[in-house]
């Protein structure tokens, strides 16, 4: 059969992995029944895959894989954890932060009583929301470069 | 160990504990294969462990987890490749071969031994491409995946990389 055999080995390579359409496949097979050289290519692939299976490479050891494990199950209850404790904080911290705000701007017990006892100091009812706000702001911030950062991971950036 | 269900399983007698071992294993040999070094290799396979069980992407359904964590596995290990300062591969490139039981070592063929020589030889890029079609059997669409590359370029670039190992085993082929 006329061919190029430089042109034909790459097809060699995939009939050797059963790669081919039937067409190539057949086209191949008539070669390979012609031609001595795409015969000796073929050959010389097919039993250096033989050997390429058997190669024993270094493997781990029973300890290792125990270890691995038990560590990457421990960072997923670390991972459930470290969520729900998230979670937790942001429900408390605003919560709070709400209501401790509310109350001292709007000078609840003075509002209530009208005695000037109750009124809360200037630097105190700007103070204490400025510092939730702030500390709020720092960790909402933190908290979004790290979801960034996350998202920017080539590992785990893998769809099917 | 423990009793994590992804939906990984391809049958009910598979449980996630065995298909997370053969992942495991699957991903040291590439690891291995590609550092050399069997305490990076450990801690490749380490890290790409955590992005499998963390990652919420990961749906086995839409795809082939082996391919998926051999991909993960293979980029840990170039990255790793990547930091190795020069004295670090002479090191690796002299470390001694893994060495195998006595019983293993007397069934190792004189022509595998000299076929992973050469495979070390070659650059990364072409063997890792045999690598992942000779010894770990995965298709040219899992190729694809793993290396990022198109499923029509799987088999120009293996086959260079082979006629490459052919050229170099020369007369061993013979």
């Amino acid at each position: 059969m006329k061919h190029d055999c430089n042109e034909t080995e790459p097809l060699l390579s995939a009939h050797l992995d059963g790669e081919l359409t039937q067409g190539d496949r057949q086209r191949v097979e008539l070669i390979l029944e012609d031609c001595a050289e795409c015969a000796r290519a073929f050959d010389e692939m097919k039993k250096l895959r033989q050997h390429i299976g058997g190669i024993p490479y270094d493997t781990m050891t029973e300890q290792e894989k125990n270890e691995m494990n038990r560590h990457a199950e421990s960072n997923v209850g670390a991972s459930v954890g470290q969520m729900l404790f998230i979670a937790g904080l942001v429900m408390v911290y605003g919560v709070g932060a709400y209501l401790l705000c509310a109350d001292l701007i709007t000078d609840a017990e003075f509002a209530k009583s009208g005695e000037a006892n109750d009124k809360v100091p200037l630097f105190i009812r700007v103070g204490v929301p400025a510092l939730i706000i702030g500390l709020g702001i720092l960790f909402f911030t933190v908290l979004f470069q790290r979801i960034q950062a996350s998202k920017a991971d080539k590992y785990t950036d893998v769809e099917f | 160990m423990h009793s994590l269900e992804w939906p990984m399983t391809e049958g009910p007698e598979k449980t996630a504990d065995a298909e997370l071992e053969a992942l495991s294993e699957s991903g040291f040999a590439l690891a291995i294969q590609l550092l050399g070094r069997h305490a990076d290799a450990a801690d490749v396979v380490q890290d790409s462990l955590r992005k499998l069980l963390h990652s919420g992407r990961f749906d086995a359904r839409r795809g082939n987890a082996r391919a998926w964590f051999l991909k993960v596995v293979r980029n840990g290990a170039l990255d790793t490749l990547r930091r190795r300062k020069p004295h670090d591969a002479e090191a690796v490139a002299a470390l001694p071969d893994a060495t195998p039981a006595p019983d293993e070592a007397a069934a190792r063929s004189e022509l595998a031994q000299i076929i992973r020589r050469e495979l070390d030889a070659l650059p990364t890029e072409q063997r890792e491409i045999i690598l992942l079609r000779d010894f770990h059997d995965l298709s040219y669409s899992e190729i694809a995946e793993v290396l990022a590359l198109a499923p029509g370029t799987v088999m120009s670039r293996l086959h260079r990389a082979r006629r490459a190992l052919r050229e170099r085993m020369g007369k061993f082929l013979k």
